[in-house]
């Protein structure tokens, strides 16, 4: 892996992030435009970095965040849709693979049920490649309709990719699903705001070295009238360090080689920092001792997710006694979501 | 001919027509205006001239606009423009003494069929009279309205099928109307069987009803006004039935049931005690085995059972409705203690009865004077004047020269009272704490109950309650062509306050069962002590934006929604939901018998009169 050039080569995945200027838009047809600025964008960014094999946009830069739930509702798109058309020619005439942001992309049931927010892999012929919605979204502002899988796609020059939208990121457990499902690249797309920029660039870079995993994060910049976005979209390496990280500036781009070989050769030879071969052969050095076996212990030594796994709601009650019962607090209420105060008796 | 509402019958005056001179079917003209009481006079000379003696014609001492034949011995006659129509009259009612000798059953018949089945005996003995005296065709003919082609109601219908019977020339472009006309000219050899009448009368209200051609049932209906009302036809003139599956049921084997008994023809037989010493009749006109053919009905909902429907739900939010979002659960209110209705009927007996009077009332206001008319019963004078003017002033006249009666009836008004039955009303009525919300809602439901039931109006009591979006509990305590019987009142005593306040389902499904109701008017009265709500629905603006969605939408829809609120706090919401002038809050709960069928019955006259 490397960084500072503007080249790819067999072995290296020539991967660019976008701090995108989070757009403020209320119609489809500003939706649309959007999406042609975008498309004009990776046309540009392909001359100045002809290496550029997978260009990476931030949660939210197609449709911005639409504060009024009409507009919500009116501007879901279909995938494919009219955007992802607009897209598809870009990444053809660019020859480069792409992350897109959809907020949101219409439910089954729209418009009864919310739509999902979701992101998509598309290759360099146009294609989608991945269809990923949201596990986590950030209540209580967002309401989106949570999605419930990840995914791992070969991408270009056969790197293994996943999907993850930025509250997702807080999570470990997404981290560790799609790196111990073979994601060697794990791209998160943020519309993350202030405060909390700090805790986000930390945990890109603890995600990476604790999944052994390269990680593209693309925030969005500016402020939209509502929250203003840190940007900080950054390329890390699988060791955790970062190989380049944007300001806060509006378009900025970070851009960084990643070689697939390396990633595969650490996989294979590290030891001592082998997280994801260390999970499941734990103690191995203790069980050649004890002569009992040479490759330690599999099983999953955690309660917690034994108890959630099998017993989800039982393990949601212990988790509220030790945080809340309900989705709302009444400290700091929000209209729409009860709280321990809400009465919830028939009237 | 005619239908109406049940006539006290008296025993006709002594008369001696024997000793009368004959006289010549020929009147001279009248050299003078003649008063409309003369032209009693010359009717009689009319029909005696044509028929003989028998009749006895008069002018009414109290008229109601329509020629009255009793015992087919005493005709009274209107105040007429010309004493051609007198005449028509007259010899309209000879024709009936002359060949309309039987007496039909009106028992389980809905107006629509007896109406068809007087049309077809007046267009019967009319044609066997016209047999014999050809120029009184004529004569019927120019007093039958023109019966305007556009327009496809019952009333036009019957119009132009009258005038088809008459006029044989006359080609309507209906398929009805013509089924009519070539069903009767088929059954010529027929003509001297009343049954005749009866069976195409049936036969042709079946179709009609097929059509789902609705007649206002308890409208007084009239083709010409030279024909009597057609009372002396009837056997018994009880209030019909007025339901509908069971006039079609019967309409479906009414043909093959009704036997015809030939007993003695031109005999008096026992079965005309019923109307009087006098009564003639040669047929007995039988319906056999009716009963069993009106359990093919539509059965009411019985206790327990349930029918869902799925409806859609306003989101204001995103401004959408949301498709089958809301299941709502269908079924007849369960039973409880009768004697509860009962013991609120005698302790309110005195609003009882002061509404039996009010409401009452309503039916001799009904007539409506519509002026400037394309087409009508009289010529309007001001649209006369007008169009003269506009012709000397060489401009286009306008056409609407005559006035029309029109005739409202409280069977035009379908009125459905939804009750808020949620868990809320169970809380004490601030005035009399012993008292809950629900108590004085049933008191309310039930004196107005009992009151409409009497007098016949078309409406229904339901109650709804919600205990999230799948489970709307929508239940039936007195339906739509219910009596108030034991079974209803049990219902009342029945009512349970429980669960939430789904208001827009409720509304919707109101809605939908008052669009299945015949009549002009829908009216729909919301009773409900608090703003809407569920238990999974977490922003209180919602569902009372849906409601307000839900009483928009029925009110697009020709129904007139309104609502009667018990919560003092209403204010804030009711005239959101329902609109400025669609509602009214309650100060006093305890008021609500008292209100409930006063703002009804301001509601009724709006629409009645």
């Amino acid at each position: 892996m490397r960084h500072g050039d503007i080249s790819s080569s067999n072995d290296t995945v020539g991967v660019a992030v976008v701090n995108y200027k989070m757009p403020r838009l209320h119609t489809k047809a500003e939706v649309l435009d959007n999406a042609r600025n975008i498309a004009d964008m990776i046309v540009g960014m392909k001359k100045g970095l002809p290496g550029m094999d997978l260009v990476v946009f931030p949660e939210y830069s197609t449709h911005g965040i639409m504060y009024d739930p009409k507009e919500m509702y009116d501007t879901s798109s279909t995938i494919p849709g009219e955007e992802t058309e607009i897209f598809a020619e870009a990444c053809r005439k660019a020859k480069t693979w792409g992350v897109f942001s959809l907020t949101g992309e219409q439910h089954e049931e729209h418009p009864n049920k919310a739509p999902y927010n979701t992101l998509i892999l598309m290759n360099d012929k146009g294609e989608i490649v991945q269809k990923y919605r949201k596990i986590m979204p950030w209540c209580p502002v967002e309401g989106w309709y949570p999605g419930d899988k990840t995914y791992v796609t070969e991408g270009p020059k056969g790197m293994q990719i996943s999907l993850i939208i930025c509250d997702d990121g807080n999570y470990p457990e997404i981290w560790r699903d799609c790196a111990m499902r073979g994601a060697e690249l794990i791209v998160r797309c943020q519309g993350y705001m202030y405060p909390s920029k700090e805790q986000q660039v930390i945990v890109a870079k603890a995600m990476a070295w604790m999944n052994n995993s390269y990680v593209a994060v693309a925030n969005a910049s500016g402020f939209d009238g509502v929250y203003s976005y840190f940007g900080h979209s950054a390329i890390v390496g699988f060791d955790g360090r970062t190989l380049g990280e944007c300001g806060e500036e509006d378009y900025g781009i970070q851009y960084a080689e990643l070689s697939v070989s390396q990633i595969r050769d650490f996989r294979k030879n590290a030891q001592s920092q082998n997280h994801l071969f260390k999970l499941l052969h734990r103690g191995y050095t203790g069980k050649i001792n004890s002569g009992e076996d040479d490759k330690g212990v599999g099983a999953c030594p955690y309660e917690f997710y034994t108890k959630w796994i099998t017993d989800p709601d039982a393990t949601r009650e212990e988790v509220e006694s030790i945080t809340r019962k309900t989705v709302g607090t009444a400290e700091c209420p929000i209209e729409g979501i009860p709280n321990e105060d809400t009465d919830s008796s028939h009237r | 001919m005619g239908h109406h509402a049940p006539l006290a019958r008296f025993q006709p005056g002594p008369h001696n027509l024997q000793s009368s001179p004959p006289v010549s079917a020929v009147t001279p003209p009248a050299p003078l205006p003649e008063r409309p009481a003369t032209y009693s006079r010359r009717a009689q000379l009319f029909v005696t001239a044509l028929w003989g003696d028998g009749l006895t014609v008069e002018s009414a001492a109290d008229p109601t606009g329509i020629p009255l034949l009793y015992a087919h011995e005493r005709l009274l006659l209107p105040p007429f423009a010309t004493a051609d129509e007198a005449r028509a009259a007259a010899a309209h009612a000879g024709a009936h003494c002359a060949f309309s000798r039987s007496t039909f059953s009106g028992t389980d018949l809905k107006a629509r069929q007896r109406v068809l089945i007087e049309l077809f005996e007046d267009a019967r003995i009319e044609a066997l009279s016209i047999e014999r005296f050809p120029g009184l065709r004529a004569l019927w003919l120019d007093r039958l309205p023109v019966a305007d082609l556009e327009v496809h109601d019952f009333t036009s219908l019957s119009g132009r099928l009258a005038r088809a019977l008459l006029d044989w020339r006359y080609e309507d472009p209906d398929a009805w109307v013509s089924k009519g006309k070539n069903a009767f000219l088929a059954a010529r050899d027929r003509w001297h069987d009343p049954a005749m009448s009866y069976e195409l009368g049936m036969r042709l209200a079946s179709d009609l009803g097929q059509m789902r051609i609705a007649m206002n049932e308890a409208q007084v209906f009239s083709v010409a006004s030279y024909r009597d009302d057609n009372a002396h036809l009837w056997l018994d003139e009880r209030a019909m039935a007025e339901d509908d599956a069971t006039a079609e049921a019967f309409d479906r084997v009414g043909v093959n049931s009704a036997r015809l008994s030939e007993e003695d023809e031109g005999t008096a037989l026992p079965i005309a005690d019923a109307t009087g010493p006098d009564h003639q009749s040669g047929f007995e006109l039988r319906p056999a085995d009716d009963r069993a053919a009106l359990e093919y009905r539509a059965e009411p909902l019985s206790e327990g059972a349930i029918a869902e429907f799925s409806y859609p739900e306003w989101h204001y939010r995103i401004q959408r409705l949301k498709a089958d979002w809301v299941t709502v659960h269908e079924r007849a209110g369960a039973s409880g203690d009768e004697t509860v209705a009962l013991r609120t009927l005698q302790s309110n007996r005195d609003v009882v009865d002061r509404l039996h009077r009010q409401i009452a009332a309503v039916r001799y206001e009904s007539h409506r004077r519509l002026r400037r008319q394309l087409d009508g019963d009289e010529l309007d004078i001001d649209g006369l004047v007008g169009n003269a003017i506009d012709l000397r002033a060489q401009r286009v006249p306008d056409q609407r020269i005559y006035e029309r009666h029109h005739v409202h009836s409280e069977q035009e008004l379908a009125l459905l009272v939804l009750l808020d039955l949620s868990a809320s009303t169970n809380d004490p009525v601030a005035e009399d704490p012993q008292r809950r919300v629900i108590d004085v809602t049933r008191d309310a439901a039930v004196v107005l109950s009992d009151a409409l039931a009497r007098l016949g109006h078309h409406f229904a009591i339901h109650g709804f309650n919600s205990d999230g979006r799948h489970a709307v509990h929508y239940h039936h305590l007195i339906d739509f062509d219910e009596p108030f019987g034991p079974a209803q009142r049990a219902r009342f005593g029945g009512m349970r306050g429980e669960y939430s306040t789904r208001m827009g389902a409720a509304i919707r499904h109101a809605t939908s069962c008052l669009a299945a109701q015949p009549g002009e008017h829908r009216l729909l009265l919301v009773i409900t002590d608090g703003e809407p709500s569920d238990i999974d629905v977490h922003d209180r603006q919602l569902l009372v934006e849906d409601a307000r969605h839900a009483v928009f939408s029925s009110a697009d829809s020709g129904v007139v929604p309104f609502c009667l609120s018990l919560d003092p706090e209403a204010d804030e919401y009711v005239s959101h939901i329902f609109g400025p002038a669609r509602f009214a809050v309650l100060e006093h709960i305890t008021d609500l018998p008292r209100r409930l069928p006063s703002v009804y019955f301001r509601l009724a006259r709006r629409y009645l009169t």
